[in-house]
Order: C-alpha cells, then sequence, then structure tokens
C-alpha cells in the first residue's frame, strides 16, 4: 500500500504538469498570440513555439523540484527526532528556487516582443511557481504534507 | 460482570499498580468498570502514594474519549476514600483500639495472652509491623460493609451488581508474609464472602479471588526499631500462614487462590518500617499477580491446580508470562502501549509543547488533523489531558523499566529478560548508594530503539518513529466516539499497533 | 518450608493446558481456513489463445488493473476531492478546445504568376536567316577576315554547343527566303552569296517574322536598314507574334570591318559607299536578332560570345523581355529590418490550403494599434543585357478582404477601403545599375482597415522609368545627318544604323505596354485585431 500511496502522490504531481502543460498550449499560446507582437527577425510562430519550449522546460523544473522535495522528505529526512521537522519550510523554499531560475532562463532566453512581454512574464512566473506549488501543496510527503505555504488551507483529505 | 480489586497493604497496592498499568494497555477480558480499593493503616506508604497517584493519572486518562480501543478500556471507580485504614480516625496503639483499659478481666486477661507489651504499646501508624496478629483483629474488628465507606459503597454496588445479574468479581491482593497483606486478605475475603454468599443472591453471581504473594524480595532491617518487619523471617511467616491457612481453611470462601513467590528475594533499595520511606520498586512478580487477577476475570471458573514457572531458571521470558488468549497477544498489547508511550514522551508531546510556545503547527501534519482543524484548544489540553497522559506514560515506561530490573542486575543488553529499558531509562545509585532506576530525559532517549523496547531484538527498526510519524500524518479514526484529545491519543496508539512488531 | 516453597516454583515448564487455553482463538481460525482453490483459468498463457480470446485476456487485465487504480483513487481521495480535480480537468480542456477550435477561417493562397521566366531549353531547334541583300556583301569584301566573316561559322557552333539536341536551320532572305542546306551557309562568307538578284534587292524580315515558329529560336542576321514604316510594321509583327505570348527580343550589336556600299539609307534611299577604318569604331554595325525565350536568346547570345564573339571589340546585346529578373523574389524567407508593432507570421496560419511560394509575407497586427510598419531587403540579381530602368520603382497594390460566406475558406474580395491602410516604398540598390538589392517599405495605417479580419494585398513593383542603352544613340543614324551627307557622301558615317533608336525604342514601347517587367511580385497577408 506504501508503494501505491507514492505512486498516487507523484502520479498527481504528473498530473498537475499535465494540467498546466495543456494550459500552456491550449490557452495561455493562443492568448499571446492575441496580445503578443514579436517585432523583426522572428516570426510569431516561431516565437510562439519557444515560449511553449520555455514554458514546459519551467513547469518541467517546477515538478522536477516538487519531485526532489517530495523524494528528500520522503526517504532522506528521518524524523526519528522530532526537531528534524524543524525548519522544513525552509528547505521548501529553498526547492523553490529551482522554478525561479527556470523562470529567469526562460524570460532572458526568450527573444524579446514590442507589445505583451507583461502577459509572457507573468504566465512564466505564474506556471512556475503555481505548478511547483500545487505539486507541492497537494503531493507533499505525509510528513511533511502541510509545510508548504497554503497547504493547511488547501490539502484535506489525504 | 463488574469487577473489584482491592490491594491490601503495601504489596497490595504494588499488586494494584501493575494491574493498572496491564488495565491500560487493554489485557482486560472486557471494558466493565474496574472498582479500586487500597487497605492500609498506613495511608503515607511509598508505594501505596505512588499507585494512588497511578490510579488517579488512570482515571483522568480515562476521561479522554478514546472511543473503541483497547487503551484505557476499562472504566475505574476509585473508591471514596481510596485508601481506606482500620485505624482511621481511631487510636493507632493495639491496646487503645480495643479499649484494653475498659476490658472485662477475662478479656483482658486473653489479650494479654494473645499479645505482647510490646504488642499492644507499638504505634500501628505504620501498619501491623509484619504482625498478622495484630492485623487481623485489627480488620476483624474495622471492616463493617454495612457501615462506613468505602465499604457500603462497596457492599451495595456488588448487591446491585449481582442482584441485576451483571455479575461481580472480587479479588484482593496482599503479601502473606508482611503484616497487613496478610491479615487483610482472608480476613476481608471473609468477610466479603460471607456478606454475599450468606445472602439469597445466587451465588454464581458472585465471585471472589485472591492474589497471596509469598516472599519475593527483601531490605536490610531498620535497627532502629524494635517491633518491626524483618525480611530475615518471611520465609518463616509464610511458612506459618500458609499452614494456618490450610488448617484453619481461612482460604475456602475463595472462588480462587493464587499464590506466587520467587526463589530469589530482591534486595529492595530502600528499608523503612513504613511510611513514605517505604516506597518498594515494582517486581516482576507483581505482573504476574496482575496476570492471575486478569485470569479470574476472564475465566468462567478456575478449576485444577495449574502449577506456572519460568522455563529457564536463568532468563524470564514473555513466553513464560500466562495470559488467557497467548504471551503473544500480551507481549502486543505490552509492545503498543510501550511504544505508545515512548513515542508520546520523545517526539509527540515536546512537539506539541513547542506548538504551544512558538506556533507553526504546520511541522505537525497530525497536529493540523488532530488539533486545529478540530478546534481542539492546545493551550488549554497541554496543562491538562495531555499532562496527564504524559505523566502516565513516564508511570508506565518507569514500572517497565523497574520489572525488568528485578530481573537483572544493573546492564540489561541484548541479554536482557523481557524489556530493552536502556532505551529510555538508566540505572543510577542513589543517595544511599542503592542501585535505582530512574527515566531519561526524552532527549536522551534511544530513538532508533523504538521499534525494539521489548526482548528479544530479533530486527533492527532504526526508523521506527520516523514510520511512526508519516503514519500520524495519514491516520484517520474513522470511530465518531474518539474526540478532542482522545481522537489524537487514538490515533497515535493505533499507529503504534501497526509498526511492525519483532515477536519470538 | 523454604525448600518446599523453592520446590513449588522451580517445578516443570508452562502447562500444556493453561498453553492450550492460551493459543490465540485467531490461530486456530487460520489453522482451519481451508488453502485458496487454485485457478487453473489463470495458467493459460497468452500464446495459447486464439486472437479473439488474446484480446479478450489483455481486455480483461487491463480492466483488472485499472479496478486497482480506480480503487485507490477512491480510497486515497474523497468522492467531492475526485469531482473537483475531474472538473477542473474537463474545464481546462474544454477552455483549451474551444480556444483552438476558434481557430480562423483562411484565405486561399495567391495564384501561380501568370509569366514564369522558362529556363533555358534542354533542346532546341534555331532557324538562322541570313540577310542577302547587296548591303551586307560589303561585311565580305574586306582585306581581312572581317568579324562578320568569322562570326558567320560561329553561328551553327552557338547551337551545337548550346544545346545538346541543338539543331540549326539555315536560311537566306531578302525578297524571298530560302532555305540553305547542308554548310551551304557558308557562304554567307563570300561576295557571291550577296549576289542573287532573288533575294538582294529587299530586306523583308517581316516575312521572316511571319515564317518564324515560337517553339525556335528565331536569329535574323542583318544590317537592321529599315525605313519608318518598316520600323512600325515590323515592331507591330513582333509585338503580336513574340511580345505577347511572353517571348523576347534580343539584339546583339556588333561593328565589323566593311567595304561596300550601304543602300537604302534615309527617307530617299540614298546609297553611300562605305569602307571601314582601323578603328573598330568604324566599323559598320551588324545585327543578331534573335526572337524566342528570353533564356535561349541569352543563352545563344552567350555562346556567342564564347566561342568568340566576346573578343570583338564593338559588342552590345539588348534583350527585350518582360523579365527583368529570372529569380522570383524570397520574400518569404527575407528577415524583416523593421517591424513595428506588428508581427511576422507564418504564411500557414493564413491560408487554407498548402502553399509553396516564395512570394509571400504574413503579418499580425494585435488589438489596439493605430500604426505598424514594416521593412525588408533581399539579393536581386537582374538579367545581364536587359532594359536599362531607374532604381526608383512603382508599387502596383491590389487589395482584398476575406469575407466570411459561410464556405471553408474566406472569399477574397476587393476593398479599395484596404488599399487605403497599406503604403509601399520600394527601391532598388545601389542609386545606379547594376543593382544588386531590393528594398521594400510598408507602412500601415490599421485605422484604415474597415474591420478585423484577413486581408491580403497583391503588389507589383515596377520600375519608375525605363531608358535604352546608351551605345544605341551612338549607332543611331538620324534623319538629319543623312542629308548632310547628301550633300557630302565621304562624310557618311558608315558606323551608324538607320532608325536603329527608333526601332528599340518602339520595340521597347511594346514591351513595356503589352507585357510591362516586374521587378518582383510580391503578396501580403495581414491579420487585422480591432
Amino acid at each position: 500500500m506504501d508503494k501505491l500511496k507514492h505512486i498516487g502522490l507523484i502520479v498527481g504531481m504528473a498530473f498537475v504538469f499535465f494540467i498546466f502543460a495543456l494550459l500552456i498550449i491550449y490557452v495561455e499560446d493562443p492568448f499571446l498570440d492575441s496580445k503578443v507582437t514579436t517585432g523583426a527577425n522572428i516570426l510569431m510562430d516561431e516565437w510562439r513555439q519557444l515560449f511553449r519550449y520555455w514554458a514546459v522546460f519551467g513547469i518541467s523544473t517546477a515538478v522536477l523540484a516538487a519531485l526532489i522535495w517530495y523524494a528528500w522528505g520522503q526517504w532522506t529526512v528521518n524524523l526519528n527526532d522530532w526537531t528534524k521537522a524543524n525548519k522544513k519550510r525552509i528547505v521548501w523554499l529553498l526547492f523553490l528556487l529551482l522554478p525561479c531560475c527556470a523562470f529567469l532562463m526562460g524570460w532572458l532566453l526568450t527573444p524579446p516582443i514590442q507589445e505583451g512581454a507583461i502577459f509572457v512574464t507573468a504566465f512564466y512566473l505564474a506556471n512556475n511557481l503555481a505548478v511547483y506549488l500545487l505539486a507541492t501543496v497537494f503531493f507533499s510527503p505525509s510528513s511533511f504534507k502541510y509545510t508548504p505555504w497554503g497547504a493547511v488551507t488547501l490539502r484535506r483529505g489525504w | 460482570m463488574s469487577y473489584y480489586v482491592i490491594g491490601v497493604g503495601g504489596t497490595g497496592a504494588k499488586c494494584i499498580e501493575s494491574f493498572i498499568h496491564l488495565c491500560a494497555a487493554g489485557l482486560m477480558p472486557d471494558s466493565k468498570s474496574l472498582f479500586c480499593l487500597f487497605v492500609d493503616p498506613d495511608g503515607s506508604n511509598g508505594s501505596l502514594k505512588r499507585a494512588g497517584e497511578l490510579l488517579q493519572t488512570y482515571h483522568d486518562c480515562k476521561q479522554l474519549q478514546l472511543g473503541a480501543t483497547d487503551l484505557f478500556k476499562s472504566g475505574v471507580r476509585i473508591a471514596q476514600p481510596d485508601i481506606w485504614s482500620p485505624l482511621q480516625d481511631k487510636p493507632a496503639r493495639l491496646d487503645e483500639f480495643f479499649n484494653y483499659n475498659i476490658l472485662e478481666p477475662a478479656a483482658a486477661h486473653l489479650f494479654d495472652v494473645l499479645y505482647s507489651p510490646r504488642e499492644k504499646q507499638t504505634s500501628l501508624e505504620y501498619g501491623f509491623r509484619g504482625h498478622p496478629s495484630i492485623g487481623s483483629a485489627v480488620m476483624a474488628s474495622a471492616v463493617k460493609l454495612g457501615g462506613e465507606e468505602p465499604w457500603a459503597s462497596l457492599r451495595n454496588q456488588i448487591s446491585l451488581d449481582v442482584g441485576t445479574g451483571e455479575g461481580a468479581k472480587v479479588i484482593l491482593f496482599g503479601s502473606i508474609f508482611g503484616g497487613t497483606g496478610a491479615s487483610g486478605v482472608p480476613t476481608i475475603s471473609r468477610l466479603v464472602s460471607n456478606e454475599f454468599k450468606s445472602s439469597k443472591l445466587r451465588q454464581d453471581r458472585f465471585k471472589i479471588g485472591s492474589v497471596l504473594m509469598l516472599p519475593y524480595f527483601s531490605f536490610d532491617p531498620v535497627k532502629s526499631e524494635r517491633l518491626r518487619v524483618d525480611a530475615d523471617t518471611f520465609l518463616l511467616s509464610t511458612q506459618s500462614a500458609l499452614n494456618y491457612y490450610h488448617s484453619q481453611h481461612e482460604l475456602k470462601v475463595c472462588n480462587a487462590v493464587y499464590l506466587l513467590g520467587s526463589e530469589t528475594l530482591k534486595p529492595m533499595r530502600t528499608s523503612s518500617i513504613g511510611g513514605q520511606g517505604q516506597e518498594n520498586e515494582p517486581h516482576l512478580l507483581e505482573m504476574y499477580a496482575a496476570l492471575a487477577a486478569l485470569n479470574f476475570f476472564g475465566q468462567e471458573s478456575v478449576e485444577g491446580y495449574p502449577l506456572v514457572a519460568r522455563e529457564l531458571q536463568s532468563k524470564t521470558r514473555w513466553s513464560d508470562l500466562p495470559y488467557d488468549s497467548g504471551f503473544a497477544d500480551l507481549k502486543k498489547r505490552i509492545n503498543q502501549l510501550a511504544r505508545f508511550s515512548f513515542a508520546y514522551l520523545s517526539s509527540y508531546y515536546p512537539m506539541l509543547e513547542s506548538i504551544n510556545d512558538t506556533g507553526r503547527g504546520y511541522r505537525a501534519p497530525w497536529y493540523i488533523n488532530f488539533f486545529s482543524r478540530r478546534g481542539v484548544d492546545l493551550k488549554d489540553s497541554i496543562t491538562k489531558e495531555l499532562k496527564q497522559l504524559k505523566s502516565y506514560c513516564e508511570s508506565f515506561l518507569l514500572w517497565l523499566a523497574n520489572i525488568e530490573q528485578s530481573q537483572t542486575g544493573d546492564n540489561v543488553d541484548e541479554g536482557g529478560h523481557l524489556i530493552n529499558f536502556n532505551a529510555f531509562a538508566t540505572t543510577t545509585t542513589d543517595e544511599n548508594g542503592k542501585p535505582t532506576v530512574v527515566l531519561r530525559d526524552p532527549n536522551d532517549f534511544s530513538l532508533s530503539h523504538y521499534g525494539n523496547l521489548l526482548l528479544p531484538i530479533t530486527a533492527n527498526y532504526p526508523k521506527g518513529l520516523s514510520e511512526l510519524w508519516e503514519t500520524m500524518s495519514d491516520i484517520r479514526i474513522k470511530d465518531p466516539k474518539a474526540d478532542g484529545v482522545g481522537r489524537f491519543v487514538r490515533a497515535l496508539y493505533d499507529a503504534c499497533g501497526k509498526v511492525k512488531a519483532e515477536d519470538s | 518450608m523454604a525448600k518446599a516453597a523453592r520446590k513449588a516454583c522451580s517445578v516443570s515448564p508452562f502447562v500444556q493446558s493453561v498453553a492450550a487455553q492460551a493459543t490465540a482463538p485467531s490461530a486456530r481460525a487460520e489453522a482451519g481456513r481451508k488453502p485458496a482453490k487454485h485457478d487453473e483459468s489463470l495458467t493459460v498463457s497468452l500464446q495459447s489463445l486464439r486472437y479473439p480470446e488474446r484480446f479478450y485476456a489483455v481486455s480483461n487485465s487491463y480492466l483488472a488493473f485499472m479496478r486497482i487504480i480506480t480503487k485507490h483513487i477512491s480510497n486515497t481521495f474523497r468522492v467531492h476531492e475526485i469531482r473537483a480535480l475531474t472538473a477542473l480537468t474537463l474545464f481546462c480542456l474544454l477552455t483549451g478546445m474551444g480556444f483552438s477550435s476558434c481557430a480562423s477561417k483562411r484565405l486561399p493562397p495567391p495564384a501561380e504568376p501568370e509569366r514564369r521566366f522558362s529556363p533555358v531549353s534542354e533542346a532546341l531547334k534555331v532557324d538562322l536567316f541570313f540577310d542577302a541583300t547587296l548591303s551586307m556583301q560589303g561585311f565580305v569584301r574586306t582585306p581581312e577576315n572581317s568579324y562578320y566573316q568569322r562570326m558567320i561559322p560561329l553561328l551553327e557552333r552557338g547551337v551545337i554547343e548550346g544545346w545538346r539536341g541543338g539543331e540549326a536551320s539555315f536560311y537566306e532572305f531578302g525578297d524571298d527566303i530560302a532555305p540553305l542546306p547542308g554548310r551551304d551557309y557558308l557562304d554567307a562568307a563570300r561576295p557571291t552569296f550577296y549576289s542573287n538578284s532573288k533575294y538582294n534587292k529587299k530586306t523583308f524580315i517581316e516575312r521572316v517574322i511571319d515564317r518564324a515558329q515560337l517553339d525556335h529560336l528565331t536569329i535574323i542576321i542583318t544590317d537592321l536598314f529599315q525605313d519608318n514604316a518598316d520600323v512600325n510594321q515590323l515592331s507591330e509583327k513582333l509585338k503580336q507574334k513574340f511580345i505577347v505570348n511572353n517571348l523576347a527580343v534580343g539584339v546583339m550589336a556588333v561593328r565589323s570591318q566593311y567595304l561596300g556600299v550601304v543602300y537604302d539609307v534615309g527617307a530617299e534611299n540614298y546609297s553611300f559607299g562605305y569602307t571601314s577604318k582601323e578603328k573598330p569604331e568604324t566599323g559598320r554595325p551588324f545585327y543578331l536578332l534573335a526572337f524566342g525565350s528570353h533564356a535561349n536568346i541569352a543563352h545563344y547570345f552567350a555562346t556567342l560570345g564564347n566561342s568568340g564573339l566576346n573578343a570583338f571589340p564593338e559588342k552590345h546585346v539588348l534583350i527585350l523581355s518582360s523579365f527583368l529578373t529570372s529569380e522570383p523574389s524570397p520574400f518569404t524567407s527575407t528577415k524583416l529590418k523593421i517591424a513595428d508593432k506588428l508581427s511576422e507570421i507564418s504564411s500557414s496560419n493564413v491560408f487554407a490550403r498548402n502553399y509553396s511560394g516564395e512570394q509571400v509575407k504574413a503579418f499580425k497586427i494585435t488589438k489596439g494599434q493605430a500604426k505598424a510598419k514594416f521593412s525588408t531587403d533581399w539579393a536581386y540579381q537582374p538579367l545581364p543585357d536587359g532594359l536599362d530602368h531607374s532604381s526608383e520603382l512603382t508599387p502596383i497594390i491590389q487589395g482584398w478582404k476575406g469575407e466570411d460566406t459561410g464556405a471553408r475558406e474566406l472569399f477574397p474580395s476587393e476593398n479599395l477601403q484596404a488599399l487605403k491602410a497599406l503604403t509601399i516604398t520600394a527601391k532598388l540598390l545601389p542609386e545606379n545599375a547594376p543593382y544588386d538589392r531590393l528594398q521594400v517599405a510598408g507602412d500601415i495605417n490599421v485605422v484604415n482597415f474597415p474591420s478585423a479580419g484577413l486581408y491580403f494585398y497583391r503588389i507589383l513593383l515596377r520600375p519608375a522609368r525605363y531608358s535604352l542603352p546608351h551605345w544605341v544613340a551612338v549607332w543611331n543614324m538620324g534623319e538629319g545627318e543623312i542629308e548632310k551627307w547628301h550633300l557630302h557622301p565621304a562624310d557618311f558615317d558608315g558606323a551608324k544604323t538607320y532608325n536603329l533608336e527608333n526601332f528599340l525604342g518602339t520595340l521597347q514601347g511594346a514591351v513595356l505596354n503589352t507585357t510591362p517587367p516586374e521587378v518582383s511580385e510580391i503578396y501580403c497577408y495581414i491579420r487585422v485585431d480591432k
């Protein structure tokens, strides 16, 4: 049963990734198509492909960070000593740096545009943060299920 | 069926102490309530005081709404007063007790024949000084079932149980090598039995048993006292008592008599004629006494003359402990309660204290699930229920350590008998240089031995507490009757039972 | 007593009866439980099943797996949480599909260009007509081998070397046309060739034109002395025969040594004797008029040049055709230099069907823009020896709006208002020929678009001004000069050709009017959000 639980939680993280991948491809991308003006040197189609690439890269990094957080929390931390439960929110925040770095990479390496840059920035940031937050809020290992911000409010029942 | 336990004297109190711990582990046959009464002229007896405090702690813990669980399964009714002294509000000297001065000459002469002047004049406030002859007379005179409390309530309650068809079983604990127990057990047995067996009530609804402890400990004599209990005379006293009981059919009123003893007399740490100084540490034989009571309560009738003993002379094993559903079940429940106590003291109570002081309840998911979301006020419960539970857990672990220590020397390792008590206790020397077992500070508990609290150790389980933490973070209690702090306690207890057990 | 007590305690091990009593009831139940019956059906291997059964076995396993997963999900999540997650998933999918299903309708791709620059033919039949009139005799009576004489054998060689399957047919013409079988054409290098009275009186080029076949390359070797009437008639014939069919007229002008009489000079048909001097610029021009595809003409002239005509000092080539360049504009693949307030999109976003051309760029203008502009340039390779023209280009723009008529594609409807929205400026670079880059800039006034939608524009870029090459004016014999020479015959300048400028100018005019050449033809598709 333990194995099924781990599989279930990891599948849950993958599900969050999948939902956001769909969101990127079917919602954000078409939305940006109507908002973004690329300017010279790049076709809109190429720019959109790059956006999709970096957006998916960002959420992949976010879900990877969540998976590493899961593996670390589940199989590395030994809670024989109750004091080891302290300061884990700081560790969670440190893992958050990964999707933030992915955001920076995407933000810097996406070709500059004339219009709509704020939406692109918002999507990159929101995607990465949301995936990491949702994946960890809902699918953190049991011993740290409420460590992520918002988990106490949002995670109920499992 | 209602259950009544009466502990007579210091040994009786210690037996009740063991019995309470076994009740807490859910070893009673059902959850019917238990009536407890201590009988001791020496109300300040250290062992009695410890047992009385334990009983009160158990009673407090029983108030937790745990739902349908074995933990603190049995209800407890504490007699009012919980300690009955035959000398209460009476003169403490034998001659004054019986109004020697105004006795008729014939009675007075008989009194002189039966009792020496020293016996007549020594103060009895610390008990009967190992003289059952004194005790029997005082007991027989003082116990009035139809009169003072708690005997009146005892009588009425038993009458009610028997009259409604519920049934009642009464068991008495006491030693036959001391003073109070040797005199009290047969006397009170006879008085109670006569009260009910003489009535028109069906005799099969009322049963009485006694657990008589033969010598199993010794202590240094208190040289300052002339009239005192002398450990050197224990065996002689026991021989006399057994002969007397046999010849006088003193115990024929009992449906079952359990006799327990040990070939080696464990030296006690303290030597005292009575009072607070007479606090003897728990002994394995008292656990046997408690198991005997459970046997009496669990069986319809006890037939024959079964003998119980260790298989090996040099070692006590769990298989040597008799329990109706098997030693494996006994071991499992003791293990579960031991792990519960260990985990509670080492991890859960400190975490709750930390949350109470600094907040950040998210560190403990079980806190969120059982306290925060359920509206349980931690500030209030940390000073009440949780503290009471902590007190019980400390008592239980110390009792376990002493049980083990009573079988071994100072060092218990894998060559130990029953309990790996070094994980949570340690032996030290008191101010008199005598070895004593003390509970470690929970920060010093050997956390990796959580899974190996009982011996023998068959496998390592170094992450037991960590896995318990994980289980506690997910566990759900579906029992609607478990509520408040009790829900958390129930969850922790159940989770401790889910951990892999190393049964041999 | 003590001994008895010790004995009582140590006697015998654990009593069987108590042990039996203590045996857990569950253990007895376990002992009494029968072993599970072995399900033999599970041992049947898939391989032994026939195909339908194998399918059922696999699908049953799949169903069993799904039951386990479903059971775990239902044990792990509460019902309302499963519903919430399902609703979220469906919402995202439907929203996405909704977005994606809102894909706009598209326009059909532009039609294929009407004119395509045909490449050099694989095999070609070349008909070569020698002007056999007396005026031509002077080219072959010079003391030394004249350039004209040296050219004659190169004519067939040019065909054979130029085309693997090339066939050259020779004729003489004048008053009439007669074939020159075999190698008789080499007689054109001798004076006697021009002595046949049947052919040496009048130069009826128009008869050659009448006879010329469109799928052949027709070459006329002549001195091109035509009067005004001849010029007009000839030009008209050339226009009707070749120009309207997108064929070209090529002129290779060569000055050759001359010793003889030039007849039919001027409107009065004067005759002048002329002897060329040492200097090549005193040579008398003869012309190879070529009629056929621009590529074949250019290839033949190039082959002749490589065969030896490039050594002739006074030689010029001019090819009059509707083509200024052979390469279509690589408009699609050029990078924009400026793209202000608009995005370039792939043309597949605007076309309803596949399109492989390279002349299209598609743009997208988002909501809220008032003006947009773009600019780009690309390499431009003009055809050599073509018309001279200015670097300034005149854009001719047609505009359509895609109208939704309910069909799968938008219907392109001409929209005059949309024309106001796009302004194109184009020029060739550098300022003076030879040009090597074409620069195009577009200014879009979004306000002028009547509404949001898809617009497309056809933009033809044509030179603003044309001119004949300078050598034409230099080699032209004007009417005014003839009368002077008539008075002073010794001053006759035989190095010029009467009415040359008029003739070539008329031809040029015919080309410009009939099939005006284009520097480039490009298309812009603009999707506008308003």
